[in-house]
């Protein structure tokens, strides 16, 4: 309706003025120095540059693109692999409203928390060696922190609620009788995972995958505390490029490379959610 | 000649490009009980929303009271509509949905109060004033949206389909109380149904539309009786359409030939021999004879194809000699406690003169 | 047979989110600072929070901090949510797909993008630049809570309010706000949740003048294990546990 209501204005103004300001600023402001050289003192210098971006693709960094793309992508294959089965039977208990309750608590509880309460376990002098040694299974404790395994348990352990939600959200809207329909029409219990069950819940496996992945590169935590000083993530390259090395440029390009990985997974999860559930996808029309 | 409470004036609305209604014109007389009746997609909801103000027209004028309204938001507007899904705040009690209106015109109280408790037993609710919406049956939450609605006096009441959603015997039961409550409060309703036997049986005047346009205006007889066109005639009941064909016209009068059979027919303005014409009978004015019976009057020649008792009528189905199927409806009555055919049997059609309604063919 | 294997299958799962914190919980309550085993009941890591200053202060900080922008990102998030279900104006679409980006992008990003806007402006590093930030990435999970819950109404409630001489303003405070409660508390609840435990956009804006709980764990935690911060992890972790409680019970009252 044609109707100006103050009240529509006010909200409308608000709203619009809250994300210009705060989300799309500042993120042309890393776009925008990240095409400028680093400065000493002022942090960037008002001179266009590439440097930038071919810095990426040096060996040293590049070195630790890749490490942290495998320890990412590493990370998403082993929590959807633990994750779908678990997912599927959450979907199918009797009890799934408690038992979903169980994952959200974990999802919900400080990543750092957690990081933390696994040292706990992997130290030297922590449950895990206690019973290694108590079996006699070792003569000595093993050094189970800061290496990559625990690096790699760490992020596997504080991102599998984040995939374990998305899948239970598509399993379970995931229409029975579909996969009756399967059966029926011959096919066996793998034909129809393959051919129905999974193209079907394609959005769940794809957020979920976003939700781990993403995080995987960012949260430099992880291998600050698990991995020791030797461990470099994508995350700590980035953080140390704005508090230790102070070269802002460089660290903004990187994070555009996030943000532009970012994008193009969205819209692999839009294309994935469109081909399947046309009137689902997410945006207001 | 009073004045309409409500005036389209070539109203046009379009929803991506497509008309809903286009340049459509019609008038609502105050008090009167008029049905927009049509398939759905036609626009009589549009026309609804156009008046209670939740659409505004891409052109044309809107009166109400002979206000321009066309750009007048919904809560300024004197007209209140039972929606279709009845949209009850899930919120709030009974009382509080029914004095939602009187609460936002700041209605003292004590009056609110009153008015509110008065309608509740208009719609016989009296005793469910604290109860939650969710804890009412569907005929029950219907009668709050009508008691949120008539609470305000209205200048009009919409009603958008709101029988909708009930069983069949529910349904019968508040169409007699919505008449009820038409006489008693006066207030103009504009009804919405896709419905023929509801609106023949509930209103004063009937609007058949279709693709937009309105097709027809006119009293349940008329529509019944006189339709305008093929649209009115197959929409509103049963109804056999015969082609024919004008061989002369005399003193008011035609002669005709209908399926092959020359017979008399009314005169109707603007017809000339060799016109071509269609011929529409209801199922219950056309006579069937067997034909070893006899058949005298000019008749048509058929044979029995399916016979489907309704209780205190039984429907033929009769194949015509060309394959034309006729539908034909006949009453018990104590001279002919049974009626009975059997598989195949010929017999002849006819009817009184003067009921069959003849247009002219329209392509 | 079968049957018993899925429920292994589930227990494994269970057991590998919840035996750290089980564990953590456990030595929270042990009489040693450094052995594995199990040496009596003790409540003296939790008094000793109690004495640490500098860990209270960074706590009132923490949940100053929660507080404040939970309400305001509560306040904006259900606006924005209603703005983008009820009104069309230009740029809908461009930041509803800006908020949902918020969501997912990475914390990181989101740190450095806000610390180089507070330098440009020159804002102080401190208590403000963190509100702000907290409100920021609470704000879509806010809105995305409210919107799912507006996207389930009968729109003709809406109209039948309008019809029924409801202003825009009265439609809102009277019809829309008390249907979106349920939907408003629980999106209160996570913001509350985000803000206290977040690392690493706090990490980027904010400074040692205004400290706050996860950032000095953080930094205590790159020290070694202490029995006090596991007192402080288990304190925190049941934080968590209460409030996912509250809000499955605030979206079971809903369905009733």
């Amino acid at each position: 309706m044609k109707d100006r209501s103050l009240f529509k204005t006010a909200v409308i103004a608000l709203v619009s003025l809250w994300i210009v300001a705060l989300v799309c600023l500042p993120n042309l402001l890393v776009v925008a120095a990240s095409f400028l050289e680093r400065d000493e003192f002022r942090f960037v210098r008002p001179a266009l540059t590439l440097d930038n971006y071919r810095q990426v693709f040096d060996p040293v960094f590049f070195a630790i693109f890749m490490r942290s793309f495998g320890f990412a992508a590493a990370t998403t294959a082993l929590a959807l692999a633990a994750g779908y089965p678990f997912a599927t039977l959450l979907a199918r208990s009797r009890f799934r409203r408690t038992l979903l309750v169980l994952v959200v608590i974990p999802f919900w509880t400080s990543s750092l928390v957690r990081t933390y309460a696994l040292i706990g376990l992997l130290k030297a002098k922590g449950i895990v060696n206690s019973l290694l040694l108590a079996t006699g299974l070792v003569r000595e404790p093993l050094s189970l922190l800061y290496t990559d395994g625990a690096v790699l348990l760490g992020l596997v352990y504080t991102l599998l609620p984040f995939m374990i939600l998305p899948l239970y959200a598509a399993i379970e809207k995931l229409d029975p009788q579909l996969s009756e329909a399967g059966y029926d029409l011959g096919a066996s219990r793998w034909q129809v995972l393959w051919h129905v069950t999974l193209p079907v819940t394609l959005p769940g496996i794809v957020a979920g995958s976003i939700l781990v992945f993403l995080p995987a590169l960012g949260i430099f935590y992880v291998p600050d505390l698990l991995g020791g000083a030797k461990s470099m993530l994508l995350g700590n390259l980035i953080k140390n490029q704005f508090l230790t090395a102070r070269h802002w440029p460089f660290g903004s390009a990187v994070s555009v490379f996030l943000t532009l990985l970012m994008g193009l997974l969205l819209w692999g999860y839009y294309a994935s959610l469109k081909r399947f559930n046309p009137d689902l996808a997410g945006t207001p029309r | 000649m009073t004045e309409p409470v409500v005036s389209f004036n070539r109203v046009t609305k379009r929803f991506k490009d497509l008309p809903a209604i286009d340049a459509l014109s019609f008038d609502v007389r105050p008090g009167e009980f008029l049905t927009l009746l049509g398939p759905s997609g036609c626009g009589k909801t549009t026309i609804l929303r156009l008046i209670a103000g939740l659409e505004a027209p891409d052109s044309g004028e809107i009166r109400i009271d002979g206000r321009r309204v066309d750009n007048m938001p919904p809560n300024r507007r004197d007209v209140n509509t039972v929606f279709q899904s009845y949209a009850l705040f899930p919120h709030m009690s009974v009382f509080q949905n029914v004095a939602f209106g009187l609460k936002m015109k700041r209605v003292p109280p004590d009056a609110l109060d009153q008015r509110v408790r008065a309608t509740l037993q208009m719609v016989q609710l009296e005793g469910l004033a604290e109860r939650r919406i969710h804890q009412l049956s569907g005929g029950q939450q219907q009668r709050v949206a009508v008691a949120r609605a008539i609470v305000n006096r209205p200048r009009v009441l919409l009603l958008d389909e709101p029988f909708s959603a009930l069983d069949a015997r529910l349904r019968k039961q508040m169409q007699l109380e919505m008449k009820r409550l038409h006489r008693r409060l006066g207030i103009t309703f504009i009804f919405v149904t896709h419905d023929q036997n509801e609106a023949i049986s509930m209103s004063d005047r009937i609007a058949v539309m279709d693709h937009g346009r309105i097709e027809q205006v006119g009293t349940p007889q008329q529509i019944y009786e006189e339709p305008e066109n093929l649209f009115v005639a197959r929409f509103v009941g049963e109804i056999n359409v015969f082609d024919g064909e004008v061989l002369q016209v005399a003193d008011g009068a035609l002669e005709g030939r209908v399926e092959g059979v020359v017979l008399k027919l009314p005169g109707r303005r603007g017809l000339k021999p060799g016109d071509r014409v269609k011929v529409l009978l209801r199922p219950e004015d056309l006579v069937v004879t067997k034909e070893a019976e006899g058949c005298d009057q000019p008749h048509l020649k058929g044979r029995v194809e399916e016979l489907i008792y309704k209780g205190t009528t039984v429907d033929l189905i009769i194949r015509l000699g060309d394959g034309k199927p006729v539908f034909a409806t006949e009453f018990f009555n104590e001279d002919a406690a049974s009626i009975s055919y059997q598989p195949d049997e010929p017999v002849c059609i006819s009817w009184v003169h003067g009921w069959e309604v003849i247009l002219p063919d329209e392509g | 047979m079968r049957r018993w294997s899925r429920r292994a299958y589930l227990a494994a799962v269970y057991l590998f989110l919840y035996l750290p914190l089980a564990v953590l919980v456990i030595y929270s309550f042990n009489d040693s600072r450094y052995a594995a085993g199990w040496k009596g009941f003790t409540l003296q890591w939790y008094a000793r929070l109690l004495t640490n200053e500098q860990l209270l202060q960074s706590l009132v900080n923490s949940l100053v901090v929660a507080l404040l922008s939970s309400i305001v990102a509560t306040a904006i998030g259900t606006l924005a949510a209603v703005a983008f279900h009820r009104y069309r104006f230009p740029g809908r679409r461009v930041f509803y797909g800006m908020l949902y980006a918020v969501m997912m992008s990475p914390d990181i990003v989101m740190g450095i993008s806000l610390l180089m806007f507070f330098i440009l402006v020159g804002l102080e590093i401190g208590l403000l630049t963190l509100l702000l930030s907290h409100i920021t990435f609470c704000l879509p999970f806010v809105v995305v809570t409210v919107y799912a819950r507006i996207s389930g109404f009968d729109p003709h409630v809406l109209e039948a309010a309008k019809d029924l001489g409801a202003s825009e303003f009265q439609t809102f405070r009277h019809v829309l706000l008390p249907m979106l409660l349920p939907a408003v508390a629980s999106g209160w609840l996570l913001s509350f949740t985000l803000s206290l435990d977040d690392v690493i956009v706090s990490f980027f804006v904010t400074g040692p003048t205004f400290e706050i709980l996860p950032l000095k764990i953080y930094s205590m935690v790159r020290l070694g294990v202490k029995p006090e911060i596991n007192a402080l992890s288990s304190l925190l972790f049941g934080f968590t546990l209460v409030s996912v409680i509250l809000s499955q019970l605030l979206v079971r009252e809903k369905r009733a």
